[in-house]
C-alpha cells in the first residue's frame, strides 16, 4: 500500500495509455526501456513491489554465446543478437558484465560428439569464433578442472551479467524518461473493444491501445483473460549454491557440463560480483511462486559441481536459492500478435536464454508494434541529449582512492559505512531510495547496491538500513519489509504493556555521532600504535599499551561508539576474573572505556578502516576527515569476529523473514527496542542463542524449543540452567532444522533427530510452527583486513598464525580477542590484549620506534621476547587430531623462563582427561589432568617455559599437544 | 537428593544438594554452596532488560515530559498518567524530530526472587525516562515492591 502511493504520488490525469507493458522482469523492462525514447505514454504493470523479482531474480546470470537453440528459431535469433548487444548496453546503463567466454566439458566420446552437434549448430546460429578444444587446452584455460576432460566448445562470446541489476537499470532510466511504473498492480483482466484494450487491476482500469504480455509465469494466465487459452507455462524450478567470493577463482570462464538426453548439466560459474555460482537443477513443479530449496536437490547440484570441478569447498556457502523458469509447452519463444485480439502481443514463454536475448527483444517487439501501427516518434528531448538513456551510479566499492575523496568532498554521508562486507556507504542507500525507481525495501536496497549481499548477509547492516529506510520514507519500523508484501521484519516496539494501544518504536538515529571523535588531517598521518577495533580487546590494548609508554595511539572503531558487540550484551556474567564482580555487557565496556578517559589516546568512531597494507599503511574513512591514510609502527588487530549465517549451514526451504542470527536478533531487541517475531525456535546452543532465548522469554517472545544438532550443548552450563531450564525450554540435542516454511513471513519448521554422523533420522520429522526462527550457529573471525594486510590465516582458529601470543608472522602487527580466536568470556579478551599490548610495545621499542627512559617500564610477561625475525627462529606447536585448534602456532627462540601460555579447544567431551605435550622427538614436556573438557569450553594450560629446555630444544623440533581419556 | 548447575560463575559446577540435610556437594567454592542453598529455598536472579528512554531537545513537551516523569518518580504504570499527553510524544521516532525514544539498558541492583520476574517485567515495560542518564544511576529504588532498585547500566547522554 506504501509502496504504491509513494510511487505514483503524481497521478497521472487519465488513465489511458499508448503502451501497458505487463510484468516487470527483464524482459518487461527491456521493451520499456526501448520505447522510452518515443513520445509515447507507456505504463508498466507489476504484481509486486519492486521490478525483477520474478525468474530475473534467481538465475544463473550468464549471457549465453547462442550454440544451444535450434537454428532457424526466433530463441536462435534472440539469443545471438541480444549477446552481441549485452556489452553496450550494460555499459550505458553501467550493470556489472564481463564477456568471459564459456566451455561446455565433454568427459567421454559420447559426449565429443554432443560437443561436436553443439559447434555445428552454433555455426549455423552465427555464434562468432566457436572453436572446440583440446583436453590440454582446456585445462591451461581452466586448471581446477576435473583431469578426465575429452574435450570442450569453447564460445568467448559468452559473459556474466547482474540480471536484476540489468533489469533495475532499464526501468529507470524508462521511468526517468517519462514511463510510468506501477507496482504492485496486478492485472486481473483484459476486454478488448474497438478503442482499445481496457485493463482492469486492483489499482483501477487502463484504456491502452497495445498491451504487451510480459508477465513471465503468469503469462499464460494474461493471454487467456483475452484469448481462448492458446499456449501453457510448465514451471521448472532451478536451485542453486551461492558461495564466498574466495571460490570465485575456481572458474574463470562459465563451465557447463555436457548436457545428455537423459540429465541435465550443471554450471560453474564466477558472478559478475565475483562470487561461485553453482546449479541449477531442474524440476517441473505446479506452484509458479514456490521458491524453496530442497535437500535432495542440493545435495545433486554438490555431486555434479564436484565431479566437474573438485576442488568447490561448499562450506563457504553463502546462500541457497531457487528461481523458477516460464518454460512453456512450445520449443521456441512466443512472442507474437495475438491475431484475435487486436493490439495484444504474447511475450511468453521466455525460458533460458531469456536474460541473454533480453537486449534484442526490446527493439524486436517494439518493431511488431510498430508493423501493428503505433506511431514511433523520437522525443525531442532525448534527441538533444542522447545521454539521457543511459545512467552511471555510485558504486564506492570499485572506486580508486582518488575518486573516493572526491567523491566524499562532495556529500560526506559517502564516507559512512553501512555495509562492510561489500563497502556500501551511507550515501549510496541514500541513493537508491531517491533513484527514479526507488528502494523501499531492505531486499530492494541490496538489489541496488549490494549491501547486504556479503558474507554476513546483511547482519551488520540491516539495522542500519532499517534506520534509514525508516527516516528517509518517514515509515515506522514495522512497516519496513525484507522482500515482497508481508515478509515484514519488526512485530511492534518492546517494552510496551500488552494492553497498551501506543506505538512506538525506536530505531537508533541514523545520524547521530557520539562518543569520542578526534580529527585528522586529510595527509598521510603516523602513529606509533593503531588498534583497529574499539571492543574490549582494543580498548584494553589501548589503555595497557599507553601505561607501558606508548602514547601516540590511534583507536579506529566502525561504530559510533566504543564497546563493539558488548553494547547490546545487556546480561549480567561479564567480568568476574577481570573486575572481580560480575558486570552486564554495557557495564564492562564502559569501565573499559573509562580507562582510557583521561589519556590522549585518539578515538575514531564512526571511522571504517579500509584497507592495510604490510607495510602498515592504513586507509581509514569518516564522515568529518573524508577517506584518510595512517602509516604505523605497529598494528594491533582487534575486530572481533562475525556470525554464521543460514548459508554457512545450507538448510533448504523457502526463504522468508524472520530468520536472524543471535546476534542481529540481539541488536534489534536491546539496542533498536524493536520485537522481532511471537514465536521462536532457536538452531544452535551457542551462548549468544541461549542467553536470546531467556531474553526473548522475558519480553514476551514464546520460545518452543532450543534445537542442537550435536549429541551435547555449546553453550556454558550456567546458560543451560540460568536460560533454558529457568524457563521450561526444551534443549533438543542431536536435532536440527531440516527444512523452512513460508512464502513472505516465517510459518513454520521442521525439526528432526540426527546420528552419530550427523544424518538426519528419516521418520522423526516434526514441524513447529513459528514466526522467528534464531540461528546461533557459531562465529567466525572477522579476517578481512588481516588478508588485505598479507597475513596468513589458520583455518583451525580463523585468525592469523601467532608467536608467544598474539604477535603475527608480519612484522609490526598483533592480534588479539575474537579475530584471534573466538572465545567464551570477555575477561579472556581483556587479558590476551593486554599481552597484545606488551608484545607491541616490546616490538616497538626494540625497534628504535620509542625511546623511554625507564626501560624497565616493560612489565610484562614477554617482555624479554625479541621480534625482529618471527617466523625461522620459532618452534611449532602442533594440534593433535583429538584437539582443534591451538594458540599460539609458534613460540620463539630463544624460549626464555617465563610462563608459557596455551589456549585450545577439544573436538570432544571428556570426563576425565590427559593433556599432554611432546616433542617431535618423542620427549614428553608435559602433563596436565582435567576433569570435564568440553568442545563448547575454552582450555587454557600454563607452564614454566624451563620444562621444554632439555636436551636443548631448536626450530627442528615441534611441540605436539594431544588429549588422551584420563582414568 | 536434587542436581542443579551453579550459575555464579563461569565454571558452573554441578552441584548435588540435600534438602532435607541442608548439604551440598560439588561445588569448588562457598558462594556454590550458598546458591544451591537459595535455590531450595528461595530462588534468586538478577534481571537484566531495558527500559523506553527519549532524547528531549525542545521545551514545547515539557507538559508530557512532566506526566511521564511524575509516572516515573511515583513507580506508578504510564496508564495512569496522561495518555493523551503521552502518545504524541513517543510517535515520533524520525531523527528529524524533536524527541528520538530509544532503549537504556537496566538491571536489577541484587537479586531478586525468581517468582517475581515477571511483575518487574511488567513494571518495566512502563517505564520512561529521558537523557542525560549515567550508569549505576537510580531509576527507581523499589522496582514491583521487591525492595530492590533498578538501576541504569551504561550511560547514555544522548541518544
Ligand atoms: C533457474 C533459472 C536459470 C536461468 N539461467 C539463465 C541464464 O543463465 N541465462 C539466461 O539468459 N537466462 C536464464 N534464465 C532465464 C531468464 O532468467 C529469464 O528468461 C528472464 O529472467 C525472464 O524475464 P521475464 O521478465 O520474462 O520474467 P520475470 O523476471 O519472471 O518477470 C515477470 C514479471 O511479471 C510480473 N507479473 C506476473 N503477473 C503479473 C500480473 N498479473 N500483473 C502484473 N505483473 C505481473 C511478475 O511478478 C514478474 O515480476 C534462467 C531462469 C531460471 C529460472
Ligand atoms: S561453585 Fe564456585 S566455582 Fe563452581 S560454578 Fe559455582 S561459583 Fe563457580
Amino acid at each position: 500500500m506504501l509502496f504504491y502511493m509513494v510511487i505514483t504520488m503524481t497521478k497521472p490525469s487519465s488513465d489511458k495509455a499508448d503502451v501497458v507493458i505487463i510484468g516487470g522482469g527483464v524482459v518487461g523492462t527491456s521493451i520499456a526501456y526501448s520505447l522510452s525514447c518515443y513520445d509515447l505514454r507507456v505504463i508498466l504493470l507489476e504484481k509486486d513491489n519492486d521490478v525483477s523479482l520474478g525468474a530475473t531474480r534467481a538465475n544463473s546470470g550468464i549471457v549465453h554465446a547462442g550454440y544451444d537453440p535450434i537454428p532457424e528459431s526466433l530463441m536462435a535469433r534472440l539469443n545471438v543478437e541480444g549477446n552481441r548487444r549485452m556489452s553496450a548496453l550494460c555499459k550505458d546503463l553501467d550493470v556489472p558484465f564481463e564477456t568471459c567466454g564459456s566451455l561446455v566439458i565433454s568427459r567421454s566420446e559420447e559426449e565429443d560428439q554432443i560437443i561436436q552437434q553443439l559447434y555445428e549448430r552454433g555455426i549455423r546460429n552465427g555464434v562468432p569464433e566457436l572453436k572446440i578444444l583440446s583436453a590440454d587446452a582446456t585445462l591451461d584455460r581452466e586448471p581446477y578442472l576435473t583431469r578426465d576432460v575429452h574435450s570442450s566448445l569453447f564460445a568467448p562470446s559468452a559473459g556474466i551479467v547482474m540480471p536484476w541489476t540489468l533489469c533495475i537499470a532499464m526501468a529507470e532510466v524508462f521511468a526517468r524518461n517519462g514511463g510510468e511504473i506501477r507496482l504492485e498492480t496486478c492485472v486481473s483482466g483484459l476486454n478488448s473493444s474497438t478503442s482499445g484494450i481496457r485493463v482492469q487491476t486492483n489499482r483501477g482500469d487502463i484504456n491502452a491501445r497495445f498491451v504487451v504480455n510480459a508477465a513471465g509465469l503468469f503469462s499464460d494466465e494474461i493471454h487467456n483473460m483475452a484469448d481462448r487459452p492458446d499456449f501453457k507455462i510448465l514451471p521448472s524450478r532451478g536451485e542453486y549454491y551461492l558461495l564466498e567470493k574466495n571460490q570465485g577463482k575456481w572458474a574463470k570462464s562459465v563451465i557447463f557440463s555436457c548436457p545428455s538426453p537423459i540429465t541435465k548439466g550443471v554450471l560453474v560459474a564466477r558472478t559478475a560480483h565475483g562470487n561461485l555460482i553453482v546449479g541449477p537443477t531442474s524440476e517441473t513443479i505446479s506452484d509458479k511462486e514456490d521458491t524453496s530449496t530442497t535437500a535432495e536437490k542440493l545435495h545433486e547440484i554438490r555431486e555434479k559441481a564436484s565431479s566437474l570441478v573438485p576442488c568447490i569447498n561448499f562450506s563457504e556457502n553463502i546462500r541457497n536459492y531457487s528461481g523458477i523458469r516460464a518454460n512453456s509447452d512450445r520449443h521456441d519463444f512466443i512472442i507474437r500478435r495475438v491475431p484475435s485480439v487486436p493490439g495484444l502481443i504474447d511475450v511468453a514463454g521466455i525460458k533460458s536464454p531469456g536474460l541473454a536475448a533480453s537486449p534484442a527483444i526490446g527493439p524486436y517487439v517494439v518493431d511488431l508494434l510498430r508493423r501493428e501501427g503505433l506511431q514511433l516518434q523520437m522525443n525531442s528531448s532525448i534527441l538533444r541529449d542522447p545521454n539521457r538513456l543511459k545512467r552511471k551510479v555510485v558504486r564506492f566499492h570499485d572506486m580508486s582512492p582518488q575518486e573516493r575523496a572526491s567523491l566524499i568532498s562532495t556529500d560526506t554521508r559517502y564516507a559512512r559505512m553501512v555495509c562492510r562486507c561489500e563497502t556500501v556507504t551511507e550515501g549510496e542507500i541514500r541513493d537508491a531510495i531517491h533513484a527514479p525507481l526507488p528502494a523501499r525495501t531492505i531486499d530492494a536496497i541490496k538489489r541496488r547496491t549490494d549491501a547486504g549481499l556479503g558474507r554476513c548477509q546483511g547482519g551488520f547492516c540491516a539495522p542500519r538500513i532499517a534506520a534509514i529506510l525508516a527516516e528517509e520514507l518517514h515509515i515506522k519500523p514495522t512497516d519496513i519489509l525484507q522482500d515482497k508484501e508481508g515478509s515484514y521484519l519488526f512485530t511492534g516496539p518492546t517494552k510496551i504493556a500488552p494492553e497498551s494501544t501506543c506505538d512506538a518504536v525506536a530505531v537508533t538515529k541514523a545520524d547521530t555521532i557520539s562518543g569520542r571523535t578526534d580529527s585528522m588531517p586529510a595527509e598521510v598521518k603516523h602513529c606509533a600504535l593503531a588498534i583497529i577495533g574499539a571492543g574490549p580487546a582494543g580498548l584494553a590494548a589501548a589503555s595497557k599499551a599507553y601505561a607501558e609508554g606508548i602514547t601516540d595511539i590511534i583507536v579506529f572503531e566502525r561504530d559510533k561508539e566504543t564497546g563493539g558487540i558488548l553494547n547490546q550484551c545487556i546480561h549480567t556474567g561479564f567480568g568476574l576474573r577481570v573486575y572481580n564482580e560480575t558486570l552486564t555487557g554495557p557495564e564492562y565496556a564502559e569501565r573499559a572505556a573509562k580507562e582510557i578517559e583521561n589519556t590522549d589516546i585518539s578515538i575514531f568512531t564512526d571511522t571504517m578502516v579500509l584497507d592495510i597494507r604490510s607495510d602498515r599503511l592504513i586507509t581509514a574513512v569518516n564522515r568529518k576527515d573524508g577517506l584518510f591514510f595512517c602509516h604505523a609502527d605497529a598494528i594491533i588487530l582487534a575486530m572481533g569476529c562475525r556470525e554464521r549465517t543460514r548459508g554457512a549451514i545450507a538448510i533448504p526451504g523457502s526463504r522468508p523473514s524472520g530468520i536472524w542470527t543471535a546476534g542481529t536478533a540481539q541488536r534489534y531487541m536491546n539496542i533498536e527496542g524493536c520485537m522481532i517475531g511471537s514465536q521462536a525456535v532457536i538452531l544452535g546452543s551457542g551462548d549468544i542463542g541461549l542467553i536470546m532465548a531467556r531474553r526473548l522469554m522475558l519480553e514476551g517472545i514464546h520460545v518452543k524449543a532450543c534445537v542442537e544438532v550435536m549429541p551435547e550443548p555449546g553453550g556454558l552450563s550456567r546458560n543451560i540452567a540460568q536460560c533454558l531450564e529457568d524457563f521450561n525450554i526444551p534443549l533438543l540435542l542431536s536435532h536440527t532444522v531440516t527444512e523452512i516454511k513460508g512464502k513472505e513471513r516465517l510459518e513454520s519448521v521442521v525439526i528432526a533427530q540426527v546420528d552419530s554422523k550427523r544424518d538426519i533420522i528419516v521418520g522423526t520429522e516434526k514441524e513447529i510452527t513459528c514466526d522467528t526462527l534464531l540461528l546461533s550457529v557459531g562465529l567466525i573471525p572477522e579476517n578481512e583486513l588481516t588478508k588485505q594486510a598479507g597475513l596468513t590465516l589458520d583455518k583451525n582458529t580463523g585468525g592469523p598464525y601467532v608467536v608467544n601470543a598474539t604477535t603475527c608472522l608480519t612484522d609490526g602487527f598483533f592480534a588479539c580477542g575474537n579475530v584471534l580466536h573466538v572465545h567464551d568470556l570477555v575477561d579472556d579478551v581483556t587479558l590476551e590484549a593486554h599481552k597484545a599490548a606488551y608484545e607491541a610495545a616490546a616490538f616497538l621499542k626494540a625497534n628504535g620506534n620509542i625511546h623511554i627512559d625507564d626501560k624497565e617500564s616493560i612489565s610484562g610477561p614477554m617482555s624479554s621476547v625479541t621480534h625482529t625475525q618471527n617466523t625461522p627462529n620459532s618452534l611449532r606447536i602442533l594440534p593433535s587430531d583429538a584437539i582443534r585448534y591451538v594458540i599460539p602456532q609458534y613460540l620463539s627462540l630463544p624460549i626464555n623462563n617465563d610462563i608459557i601460555d596455551i589456549s585450545f579447544r577439544v573436538r570432544q567431551s571428556y570426563e576425565r582427561a590427559e593433556i599432554i605435550i611432546r616433542r617431535s622427538d618423542k620427549l614428553e614436556v608435559y602433563r596436565e589432568r582435567k576433569s570435564h573438557v568440553k568442545p563448547g569450553e575454552m582450555q587454557k594450560i600454563h607452564f614454566s617455559s624451563s620444562m621444554l629446555m632439555a636436551p636443548e630444544i631448536n626450530q627442528n623440533v615441534d611441540l605436539i599437544l594431544d588429549i588422551t581419556e584420563g582414568n | 537428593m536434587r542436581e542443579m548447575t551453579c550459575i555464579v560463575c563461569p565454571i558452573g559446577c554441578q552441584l548435588r544438594a540435600d534438602p532435607t540435610k541442608m548439604t551440598v556437594s560439588g561445588n569448588r567454592c562457598p558462594r556454590g554452596r550458598k546458591y544451591a542453598l537459595e535455590e531450595l529455598t528461595s530462588p534468586r536472579r538478577t534481571v537484566t532488560s531495558t527500559i523506553r528512554i527519549i532524547h528531549y531537545q525542545k521545551p514545547e513537551h515539557d507538559a508530557q515530559l512532566s506526566a511521564m516523569q511524575s509516572a516515573l518518580v511515583s513507580g506508578r504504570p504510564m496508564e495512569d498518567c496522561d495518555r493523551s499527553a503521552f502518545k504524541p510524544l513517543v510517535d515520533f521516532f524520525c531523527p528529524s524530530a524533536n524527541h528520538i525514544e530509544g532503549r537504556l539498558p537496566v538491571k536489577t541492583a541484587q537479586d531478586v526472587p525468581k517468582d517475581r520476574i515477571e511483575d518487574i517485567m511488567q513494571a518495566i515495560h512502563h517505564l520512561v525516562v529521558t537523557t542525560p542518564i549515567h550508569m549505576g544511576d537510580v531509576i527507581i529504588d523499589n522496582i514491583a515492591d521487591t525492595g530492590v532498585a533498578l538501576i541504569a547500566t551504561r550511560t547514555l547522554l544522548e541518544l
